[in-house]
């Protein structure tokens, strides 16, 4: 029965089907797509207009391709080239096409909505577009994070510490919360990233926060971003605010980073081996005084005198940093496919080791995308990524015990021997709170990461003719991963040995955070006969988010045991974060022959993190874009203007409430034999909703030369309302903070851009300079001005106050200020940078390439609290140099002590962090191929990172962070993992 | 066109799927990770809740009790904190170079905030136990009410201290509505009647929770002894008396007996902070503590201990170190019975001197000493008790109070030049 209905139903059908398409004409077009160089282009896309046919030109450039009827419309399109249309006939069908360079990228395409692009040319926004090659082809990077900066205008980034396995802060245009995470949201491949910085647990010992609390953000966690291998990434295109990045609504405030990994490329299967073998050094050394035993008895006196005539002097900054440790990475990509499927599988091997003896980073990423064309209508691409990465952090940052390298190294005197006597224990060094040298080699700190990324993204194209296209695209994904972190201070360490101490410590995390996500869009678009193409999109997203971390702490281990059950006691701390999101998004485009663009749209957001979990948020947008230049006889085609745009866009974004603002949690505790509850210090609020952030920018793109000088102008003015404010309350509540949204801030700011290749031929330079300075002010308040980061106002805090800008550094009135008795604060400088400027080049001659890359940081200052440190220690590098004190008397450790204790000036701590790096530089020579009978290419490279630093900020690098991504806070130093450069070595090898 | 109805079918289906995500309501998240106070309060604390509440009262007290006791014991020159962890232990607090208090850094917040936390744990108690539907006798409610006010009132009693003159709020039952600041000596009647209120409340009350303080007979006696503490404050000796005598106070008893802070190992229990490590935790004795002490005074030489070699930072330097806790376990005296004795002394000067030497004298031979034969006018006697309590209760948080309360501020000891003793902390600045 079954089988005859089958037979009744299908084979009219199938007679219809055959019939249809024996009636139709068709004709094969086919030809060769080159560069100008005569050099033929594999993977470029051909696609016949107003359809769905296309095809991809094979290993030599060639293509073929069926079409129907007796001519057609094709468009030409290839990564880094302009789009070129050509008309084909049965009469003349073989057409040979060249491609030319865009320079200004202007055919890139860059997304528009959740399930659409639209050309670079087309763009209402300043959106930034990474490539791999400016990623990651100058140099080996070791986070993706950390190959950002300088690349594009209007972000502010920051390494925290110099610890191996990352740890980075990214800021877009300003300051964009005040409590909130401020870190963009990271999409891969449509699928939400995880970025949270999660804590070590070392807080046990180091003390860093009050009550040894396991949740501490001063343990120099580095931020999962970090897990993603920068070698997988094809381009990154980054949203800097509301503006463009509306469409990700509750979650964009931070600005959005679209990050899309490499693809497959029909043809045959090309594989690529790259080794870079890397040797790092610290980028700078401080020293110590200049100790002679008179000296060392004027400061410590006659037994300290002896000590150093008996044991001389160790330079033990010398000891721990001033290594060279080596670093590798093996990157293997094989790409290929046919016309229905595609693959791309890259994996790499990472090792790096860092500056202190065992700390490291290692990392195994293995990655497979797939792409599949099932039908005429349906194709879907498939990513997997799966990371496995340790990182040995080390012991630095804060410690209110003296016991993290950074912090006992300040209290160290030169002539103490350090070194374990006759292979026993190491010597307690109780002038300095514990032993350095014990540390390094014995405490261990690892970050251990198990994560899966994948996703699915269906096009269906529903239906379609001339005028008329139905698209629906279905995407889901997954972001599973485990972190493991351990932290062991063995019951051998010198403060770890006595009875009464901790008696050895070992804390063992795990954090178990899953994301996914459903998406699904309609597309249509309709092409009027007047050339103007309207486009609407719709549909659904539902993420949702879980998050279980349990940090398991022992103390008193037994003996050399390093396992939980082994001790005389364990305490566990576990928190949940449970999130779901629902929303929708629509839009609708309007494109009059390139010439006019306008798109409005909106999303809607509800979460469960919201007080009302199902109050919808709206957050909508538009913007508009004129192409002068597309306008017929506006400018002559052949004159110098080749491209002049104008646009303007606007649009609104959130950012989420923390999960516990919302609750007044009970504490857990444990007395005598019961268990008990007391009130959390933070009272709940009910009532708490998103940050609402409402951006408007306004820009120009013109372009000369037929694009060889490209110039770029963007100027925005960010709002903010609503921020979220952890309030003080009075104490006498019980309580000390609150959340409310209670303030706004406004950041402005402008970017501008010039990328030009004055030459071109045999030799070519391309040259771009890019300069981006961003003000902040707080506009409103509703809770009295505030001082927060840091620790306290002598010693420099941020400053909350309507009228100031949202980074300002202030600290006590100094007793010779005019203000003194008056004023509460006074003002000593500004977090925020005066303006950022980047150069890079890139020269070629033959097959030789160099390319640099120079980032200016001009201005911002940061609180250097290692040298007060250092002063209490009467150890400090410069302590005896007279460069601060007006009068020229005081040596500069007595003088910042006596400006701190004295004066309550709290100037000689807050200095100018602005820096000029040579941040990257490759010299490349690429063997010809002809070498190895055009069967390989071989590419050899010697490179560097950060290998010119100049700045003026008195410690290790003026990018440090106490408090990790917290960017009301990270202006902070204390004592961190000193900053490492690296020269690498490369080669490449393609067949 | 079947082709399309294929796919069309496909599509709509998927999308339909989709479309009804959004519009499917989302369901509150309560809080994973911990119990709700707000529930708890309105009456939704069962036996065991508010057994968990009563409990966890008497842990909070232990939150940060190490700043109250740093803070007064440094600022009345008992001892020194030389650790270098943080250069305001030798500096802001020992008034370096003539400089203030700072009324937002941890050195008066800390112990301010703690204190007022656990006044909002109380009341968290007392609500809950109020609003409870759990069937319980009135005597059952009242032991916790009565519990809980005593300690809210003891909390009171240590912030008052420190903030002195500025006054503080007692009135602090409802966060949104909080009372006026009383000047010191009516924040002291405020917390007087507060431990009276409890007094009535403990009268017959009976205990559902395992207190760490002691049965509920030993709660009300040691709620008598603090509000003996408080008339002490008040400079009402005669108000003393009489409260006294329904404490456990003895001259021949155990000095020691008394109600403690208890610490311990493990899980979410807290070790004492006060412990120092021998030969590490680098607190060091006052020298003028050191100097003044008698030969043989066993308060002092059980608390201390000799150093090989000084510790010294930040220009003061020490070589006894106060080793007062045995362990990171032992407990921390709250109120013990030589505090109670020397109380009963101090409220005989003036009316039966010779009672009063007598007290003292008994205090001297538990602590291996001769008896005290000088004069025994008041200001002689009144001199001599203060040396007893300045050793009795050495590193328990007097020196500086009792001190203040004798006008004899100016005959603290201090060590550098420009060096000041704070008269008070400043009300921290979020709470001005």
């Amino acid at each position: 029965m079954k089988y005859k209905l089958l037979v009744k139903g299908l084979l009219p059908l199938l007679v219809l089907f055959l019939s249809a398409q024996l009636a139709t004409a068709q004709f094969t077009a086919s030809g060769k797509v080159t560069d100008a160089a005569g050099e033929g282009l594999a993977g470029a896309t051909i696609a016949m207009a107003g359809t769905s046919r296309g095809t991809t030109t094979d290993l030599n450039g060639s293509y073929r391709l069926d079409l129907p009827g007796s001519s057609a419309t094709l468009t030409i399109s290839y990564t880094g080239y302009k789009t070129v249309k050509l008309e084909v006939s049965s009469s003349n069908a073989t057409t040979d096409v060249v491609l030319e360079e865009d320079f200004a990228g202007l055919d890139e395409v860059v997304v528009s909505g959740l399930a659409t692009n639209v050309k670079r040319a087309n763009l209402a926004n300043s959106v930034a577009t990474i490539s791999a090659r400016e990623l990651t082809g100058v140099t080996n990077q070791s986070t993706m994070d950390g190959a950002l900066y300088g690349k594009f205008r209007g972000a502010e980034i920051r390494s925290n510490s110099g610890a191996p396995g990352g740890g980075m802060s990214v800021r877009m245009r300003g300051v964009t919360s005040i409590f909130g995470n401020q870190q963009p949201l990271y999409i891969v491949d449509g699928i939400f990233l995880n970025n949270d910085a999660i804590t070590l647990g070392t807080n046990i010992v180091s003390e860093a926060a009050a009550g040894g609390n396991a949740a501490n953000t001063q343990d120099d966690a580095s931020n999962r971003i970090a897990d993603l291998d920068p070698e997988d990434i094809e381009s990154i295109e980054i949203l800097k605010g509301a503006s463009a990045a509306a469409t990700y609504g509750s979650r964009a405030a931070g600005g959005v980073v679209i990050i899309t990994t490499k693809k497959g490329v029909a043809g045959k299967s090309k594989v690529t081996l790259s080794q870079t073998v890397g040797v790092s050094m610290p980028i700078r050394l401080l020293g110590m005084r200049d100790w002679t035993a008179d000296l060392v008895e004027q400061e410590f006196g006659a037994t300290d005198r002896q000590t150093f005539l008996q044991n001389g002097l160790t330079d033990y900054e010398k000891k721990l940093y001033d290594n060279t440790p080596i670093s590798t990475t093996t990157r293997v990509d094989v790409s290929g496919g046919n016309d229905k499927t595609t693959y791309f599988i890259g994996g790499t091997y990472k090792n790096e080791e860092g500056l202190v003896n065992n700390t490291g980073y290692e990392k195994i990423s293995g990655r497979l995308n797939i792409g599949h064309r099932f039908n005429d209508w349906l194709d879907v691409n498939v990513t997997n990524n799966y990371i496995n990465s340790t990182a040995d952090r080390g012991f630095f940052n804060n410690s209110n015990t003296n016991t993290t390298i950074g912090y006992a190294h300040a209290f160290t005197k030169p002539w103490l021997k350090l070194e374990p006597t006759n292979g026993g224990d190491y010597p307690a060094i109780n002038s300095a709170g514990s032993n350095i040298l014990e540390t390094a080699a014995l405490v261990t700190n690892r970050e251990n990461i198990n994560r899966y990324i994948g996703g699915a993204t269906a096009n269906i194209r529903l239906w379609n003719n001339d005028h008329n296209e139905l698209k629906a695209v279905v995407r889901a994904g997954i972001d599973q991963y485990t972190l493991r972190t351990t932290s062991i201070f063995p019951q051998n360490l010198s403060y770890m040995r006595e009875p009464g101490t901790l008696g050895g410590v070992s804390v063992s995390g795990a954090t178990v955070n899953t994301n996914t996500l459903l998406w699904g869009f309609l597309v249509y678009t309709h092409v009027t006969d007047g050339g103007i193409t309207l486009r609407t999109q719709a549909g659904m997203t539902a993420e949702n988010f879980d998050q279980n971390t349990v940090v398991i702490t022992a103390t008193g281990l037994n003996g050399s045991q390093t396992n939980v059950d082994q001790s005389g006691a364990v305490s566990a701390f576990q928190r949940r974060f449970p999130q779901k999101d629902r929303g929708f998004f629509a839009q609708q485009e309007f494109n009059w022959k390139d010439r006019i663009l306008v798109a409005v749209g909106i999303r809607g957001d509800k979460s469960t993190n919201n007080g009302d979990a199902n109050k919808l948020y709206y957050y909508p947008k538009a913007n508009l874009a004129i192409n002068l230049h597309e306008f017929d006889n506006l400018i002559d085609p052949n004159g110098a203007i080749s491209q002049a745009k104008l646009r303007v866009a606007y649009g609104q974004s959130g950012r989420f409430s923390n999960f516990n603002d919302r609750f007044n949690p009970m504490v857990g505790t444990f007395i005598g034999t019961s268990n008990g509850l007391f009130t959390d210090p933070q009272r709940g609020n009910t009532e708490v909703g998103p940050e609402r952030q409402k951006e408007i920018e306004f820009g120009t793109d013109l372009g000369f030369f037929k694009n060889r000088l490209v110039f770029d102008v963007t100027y925005y003015i960010k709002d903010i309302d609503d921020l979220l404010l952890r309030a003080q309350v009075p104490q006498s509540t019980g309580y000390t903070t609150q959340v409310l949204n209670a303030g706004g801030l406004r950041n402005q700011g402008i970017e501008i851009g010039i990328d030009a290749v004055p030459v071109r031929g045999r030799f070519t330079w391309n040259t771009g300079i890019s300069f981006w300075k961003n003000t902040s002010e707080i506009t409103r308040l509703d809770v009295p001005a505030f001082n927060l980061g840091g620790f306290a106002l002598s010693l420099g805090q941020y400053r909350i106050e309507k009228g100031l800008s949202a980074t300002t550094i202030v600290g006590t009135v100094p007793k010779d200020d005019p203000d003194f008795g008056t004023a509460t604060y006074k003002v000593y400088g500004n977090a925020e940078p005066d303006f950022n400027m980047s150069f890079t080049n890139s020269f070629s001659v033959g097959n030789w390439d160099l390319t640099f890359l120079v980032h200016w940081r001009n201005g911002g200052d940061a609180i250097n609290l290692s040298t007060l440190l250092w002063d209490l220690g009467q150890l400090t590098w410069d302590y005896d140099d007279k460069t601060l004190d007006p009068a020229g008397v005081m040596g500069n450790g007595p003088y910042r002590v006596s400006q701190w204790n004295g004066n309550s000036n709290s100037q000689p701590w807050i200095e100018d962090a602005g820096y000029i790096r040579l941040r990257e530089i490759g010299l490349y020579y690429t063997i010809p191929r002809r070498v190895f009978n055009d069967k390989a290419s071989v590419r050899l490279g010697v490179s560097g990172r950060n290998l010119i630093n100049s700045f003026d900020y008195n410690s290790y690098d003026p990018e440090s962070s106490n408090f990790g991504n917290n960017v009301l806070a990270n202006a902070v130093e204390v004592t961190p993992f000193p900053s490492a450069k690296r020269i690498n070595f490369h080669l490449t090898a393609s067949f | 066109m079947k082709k399309h109805s294929i796919k069309t079918i496909f599509g709509a289906l998927l999308m339909g799927a989709l479309f009804c995500l959004p519009s499917c309501k989302l369901d509150d998240i309560p809080n994973p990770n911990a119990p709700d106070q707000t529930n708890l309060e309105n009456g939704g604390a069962t036996v065991s809740d508010l057994r968990l509440l009563a409990s966890g009262l008497e842990a909070v007290l232990r939150v940060d009790v190490e700043h109250h006791y740093w803070t007064t014991n440094i600022v009345g020159r008992e001892y020194w904190d030389l650790r270098n962890t943080d250069p305001r232990f030798t500096g802001e607090l020992l008034g370096k170079g003539g400089g203030g208090l700072d009324n937002n850094g941890f050195i008066t917040t800390r112990s301010y905030a703690a204190r007022y936390r656990a006044v909002r744990s109380a009341w968290v108690l007392i609500h809950a136990a109020q609003n409870s539907a759990a069937s319980l006798t009135p005597a059952q409610r009242n032991g916790f009410i009565g519990h809980a006010r005593t300690l809210l009132a003891y909390s009171l009693l240590m912030e008052c201290n420190r903030q002195y003159q500025n006054g503080i709020r007692t009135d602090v039952e409802d966060p949104d509505r909080l009372g006026a600041f009383e000047p010191y000596d009516q924040a002291l009647r405020s917390i007087r009647t507060m431990l009276d209120a409890a007094n009535t409340e403990l009268n017959g009350a009976s205990y559902l929770f395992t207190s760490t303080l002691g049965s509920a007979a030993r709660v009300k006696q040691f709620n008598r002894a603090l509000a003996a503490r408080v008339e002490m404050y008040k400079g009402s000796p005669a108000a003393m008396l009489p409260l006294l005598t329904e404490t456990w106070v003895n001259p021949d008893g155990d000095m020691n007996e008394g109600v403690y802070y208890v610490f311990g190992q493990g899980g979410n229990n807290r070790v004492n902070p006060l412990y120092n490590v021998p030969n590490q935790t680098q607190y060091v004795a006052h020298p003028q503590t050191v100097s003044t002490a008698e030969a043989g005074d066993k308060r002092f030489s059980t608390k201390t201990t000799k150093l090989a070699a000084p510790f010294a930072t930040d220009g003061l330097s020490g070589d006894v170190q106060v080793t007062m806790m045995a362990s990171n376990i032992a407990p921390f005296p709250i109120i013990r019975n030589e505090e109670l004795v020397l109380m009963w002394a101090e409220a005989n000067i003036g009316t039966d001197n010779a009672a009063a030497v007598a007290a003292i004298n008994k205090v001297r031979a538990a602590a291996g000493l001769a008896a005290y034969n000088g004069p025994t006018d008041n200001a002689a006697v009144t001199n001599q008790l203060l040396h007893e309590r300045r050793y009795s209760l050495f590193g328990e948080g007097h020196r500086w109070i009792d001190m203040r309360r004798f006008n004899r501020l100016g005959q603290i000891p201090t060590d550098r030049p420009g060096d000041v003793v704070h008269t008070q902390f400043p009300r921290p600045v979020f709470d001005q």
